[in-house]
Order: structure tokens, then sequence, then C-alpha cells
């Protein structure tokens, strides 16, 4: 079932991301042109567009996870979704996926307008020599580590550890606001629940960044990142512990946030 | 064995009752909407939940639908608390439109086909023929009584065990209230059950087998349409005006 309520979570965004993905790296072939003809007032123009249309971006993705699952869950539809014969942790879990496809899908589409903009300024320089350099860094990088298997295994493990930190702290971030709106059912929030959400979501900021800072203290405080008996030969271990620390505390943050939603979602329910 | 429990044909064992609720209890913030409710609503019979505005009568409905939970008592649906067993058993319309804007006509049948095993697709493409509702159509191009006239579509295309219809002709024009009675009846089959909620009895008067009338969060009248009719000496919807009188 939740491969099914994915699929409808990530199409019914899909409609707002996709032209606004389109029209991002649309907008940067179209600066590329005018810079190689040398428009300047059309790349003047077309700059400011591409800023819009990058702000648009990073407003669009936290509004529509917002609304998403606010609308779906919490709104109107959420007399559909609340009936579905779903588990409560199908619905979050679909909301959290589909909501971080989304969110990863608009950070590569920022990176890829970037890379397109940098690589057609570049063109009238010398395209050929910014690829080869490129290609060469990441060459360097594979001989490396072909040579030496540990350094590998710390890289690999490194890169792992540095995506899923990536993820857990999207899922935070996104269980914050989940949590936030999940509230909006309690009273008093229900008495205006946009507001009583915004209230949640501030009362929630407060023991979530003690907690954090807590955490990120303690850690801090090992002091150890530099002292490993690995840390001589390689430096990445330092990194990966850090990593790895930050994961685990960052997964418990996570756990707290889920099973308050989680409980108002399937005991609490109150839609309007 | 019981005798309220039979064999059905694929051998599994049924109850003569779909629901059955017992001492219901809910309150919002200290206020009392349902105090005490009990009935319970036999295989094969469409039940009538009246009541005036305010009554409890949604409240009841969302309850026994798993959308909210009770304060206070029990309720079985086959068998089972509500939940997610109970969310493939009952098809539940709702007075709001809940219904996602973006979708075409289209992409709701394939939607409750992937959810709902006991869909019929076939079912629900005949009936939007009937009201001449295109399945290219996008729900935001439609006006609210199209809307409405989908949804219920939808719900009554499943084969479900329980329909939990709350106010399913209120806000659709006379003409098609009748098509949608007539279709409420011909989709109906003797293995399930139908409760709906309405305030315009006059109109579905004729449908019902059984009536709870509520009134402040208590059911003050429960029983089937004949024997009442027979002894009040009236018609529902008549009876319905002088219980409710204001």
């Amino acid at each position: 079932m939740l491969g099914k309520l994915l699929k409808y979570d990530i199409k019914s965004m899909a409609h707002t991301f996709v032209p606004l993905f389109i029209a991002m790296l649309g907008m940067s072939i179209l600066n590329i042109l005018f810079f190689q003809n040398e428009w300047i007032a059309a790349l003047i123009g077309g700059g400011a567009i591409m800023a819009g249309l990058l702000i648009a971006l990073l407003v669009t993705t936290i509004v529509m996870i917002i609304t998403q699952f606010y609308h779906s869950v919490l709104g109107d539809q959420g007399y559909l979704t609340n009936t579905l014969p779903v588990s409560v942790d199908t619905i979050l879990f679909s909301k959290m996926i589909s909501a971080t496809v989304w969110i990863i899908l608009s950070g590569i589409t920022a990176v890829l307008s970037g890379f397109i903009l940098l690589a057609g300024s570049a063109l009238s320089v010398d395209f050929i020599a910014f690829i080869h350099t490129v290609g060469t860094f990441f060459s360097q990088l594979a001989a490396l580590l072909a040579s030496d298997l540990t350094q590998t295994f710390w890289f690999v493990l490194t890169m792992v550890l540095g995506i899923l930190l990536i993820l857990a702290s999207i899922a935070n971030e996104l269980l914050h606001f989940y949590c936030a709106m999940a509230c909006s059912q309690l009273y008093p929030f229900t008495k205006n629940r946009v507001v009583g959400s915004v209230i949640a979501y501030l009362l929630i900021s407060i023991p979530l960044s003690v907690v954090s800072a807590f955490i990120m203290a303690g850690i801090a405080a090992l002091d150890t990142f530099s002292t490993l008996p690995t840390s001589e030969t390689n430096p990445l271990s330092g990194l990966c512990l850090m990593f790895f620390l930050f994961l685990v505390s960052t997964m418990l943050l996570n756990v707290l946030l889920y099973l308050p939603s989680r409980y108002i979602l399937k005991n609490k329910l109150n839609l309007e | 064995m019981n005798e309220n429990i039979e064999m059905i044909s694929g051998g599994a064992v049924v109850s003569d009752t779909v629901a059955e609720i017992k001492n219901i209890h809910k309150g919002y913030h200290q206020h009392p909407v349902l105090n005490g409710v009990s009935f319970s609503i036999p295989r094969g019979q469409i039940v009538g939940l009246l009541g005036p505005n305010g009554c409890g009568k949604s409240t009841l409905i969302k309850l026994m639908a798993g959308l909210l939970q009770p304060d206070q008592g029990e309720i079985r649906i086959n068998g089972f608390t509500p939940g997610r067993q109970t969310k493939a058993l009952i098809s539940y319309l709702p007075e709001r439109t809940y219904l996602n804007d973006w979708m075409k006509v289209q992409d709701l049948l394939h939607f409750f086909a992937d959810f709902y095993q006991d869909f019929d697709l076939e079912r629900a493409r005949q009936m939007l023929q009937n009201l001449q509702i295109d399945d290219k159509q996008k729900l935001k191009t439609m006006s609210k009584g199209t809307k409405e006239k989908v949804q219920l579509i939808l719900v009554m295309s499943r084969r479900a065990q329980l329909y939990l219809l709350d106010e399913p002709i209120g806000g659709v024009d006379p003409a098609a209230r009748d098509y949608i009675l007539s279709t409420i009846l011909k989709n109906f089959d003797e293995s399930s059950s139908i409760l709906i909620s309405t305030h315009l009895i006059h109109d579905v008067e004729t449908i019902f087998d059984q009536v709870l009338f509520l009134d402040q969060g208590k059911i003050v009248i429960n029983g089937q349409v004949d024997e009442i009719r027979e002894l009040y000496g009236k018609s529902i919807d008549g009876l319905f005006r002088e219980v409710f009188k204001c």
C-alpha cells in the first residue's frame, strides 16, 4: 500500500514542481544564449528571472510540503486519506518519502541550473578545459582510492553516512512540520488550526533546540575525532565518527517527533 | 453456535449484524455530543439516521468510519473495532468533498481501484455515463453538485459490507436525487447494509427499512419503518416533524 500511496503523493506535487523545474533549466539555457551573444540587457533581465525562479523554487518546496500534508491528511481530502485501508505509519512515511523526493529533485535542479550557467559561461573561455578539469578530479580520486583499500573503505563509509545524515536531517525538518500540524487537531489549537499549527511549530522548536544544543555540545565535548587510533593514518575516520553520532542523535529526535504525530493522527484526529 | 452467526458461500463465518454500537459517548472539549448511543445494523437493511442539525449524526458516522475515537463505549463492524480492517469493509461518503482537484475522473477511478479491492470499475463507468459525466474531465472544472455526484458514484461503486452515507443528497438537484436514490437501491445487495443520515426525509423515506431518531446525543426512536408507521399512525417525515418540533 505504501507504494500506491507514494505514487499518488508524488504525482500530486509533480503538477507544481515539473513546470518550475522546466522553467529553471530553460532559463539557464536562455541565459547562456544571452551570454554567448553578449546581449547585456537580456542577460540582466534573464539573471533577475533566474534569481526569482531560484527563490520561487525554495519557497515552493517549503510551501508544497506543508500544504500537501495539511490538505491531504488534515483538510477535506483527509476524509479520503484517513479512511483508506492503510495504517497511519503508511500515510506518514508516504508523505515523508514523497516530500524528500521533491526536495532532492529541487536541489538537483538548482545545481544543474548552476552547472549549465557555469558550463555555458566557460564555453567562451575554454569549455573543454573545464570538462577536462572535472574529469581529472574524478579520475585522480578513483586512482587514489584504487591504490588503497582502507582509504576506499573510509571514503565510502563517510559518503554513505553523509548521505544518511542529509536524509535524516530532511526527515527531521519534515517531522517538525508534521508534528506541528498534527497538534492542530488538539484543543485549544482547534480554535484556529492554521495559527495553532504555527504556534505548535514554535513551541516544539524550543525543546528541539535545547535537545539539539545538548547533543551538539556532547559530541563536541567528546573531542575524540582527532585522537582516534586510526586518525593519523586516515583522517576520514574522525569525520565518520562525527557523522555517525550526528546521525544517531538526529534519528533519536526524529523518533521523538514521529511518535506524537502518529499518536495524534491515530487517536486524536478531529477533522473539521 | 450463536444463532446470530451463519455461514456464507465462501466458508467465512459472518454475523447477521454488520454494525454493533454499544453505549457510545463522545464529546469535544467538555461539550458532549453523543451520550450513550446504542444500536445495531442488521445485514441487508437500509437504515435512516435522522435528526436535526447538530444532533451528532456526522459524529456518529465518523466514529463508525474510524475518523474519530469514542470517549467511551464500543463499536464493532463485522466484529472488528474500527481500524484498517474495517476501512476496507466500509464505503464512506462524508458531507464534504474530499476529491483532489488536480485529478481527472478517470484518475479517481484508478485511485479507488488501487486501494479498494471491492471497487467495481465497470459499475462506476456505467453510472458516470448515465449521469453524462465525462471521465476525462478535471475535477477543478466541475460544479460542486457534479463533484458530489462523482463522489457518490465512487462510494456506491464499491461492493462494501457497510455504506455510511452522510447527507448524500443534500447538495444535488431534485432530478439527480431520484437517480442517486435509485442507484443506491440498484447497487444494494442483501449481504451489505446502508446507513444514511439526512434531514431530507420526505425524499428518502420510501427506501428505509429501519430508522434511528437521534436527539441531543441520544437515540429516541429505533425501529422498523413499517412498525413505526403503524405505531404512531404517521409517515416518518410526519413523525420527524412532530418529534423535532421547534
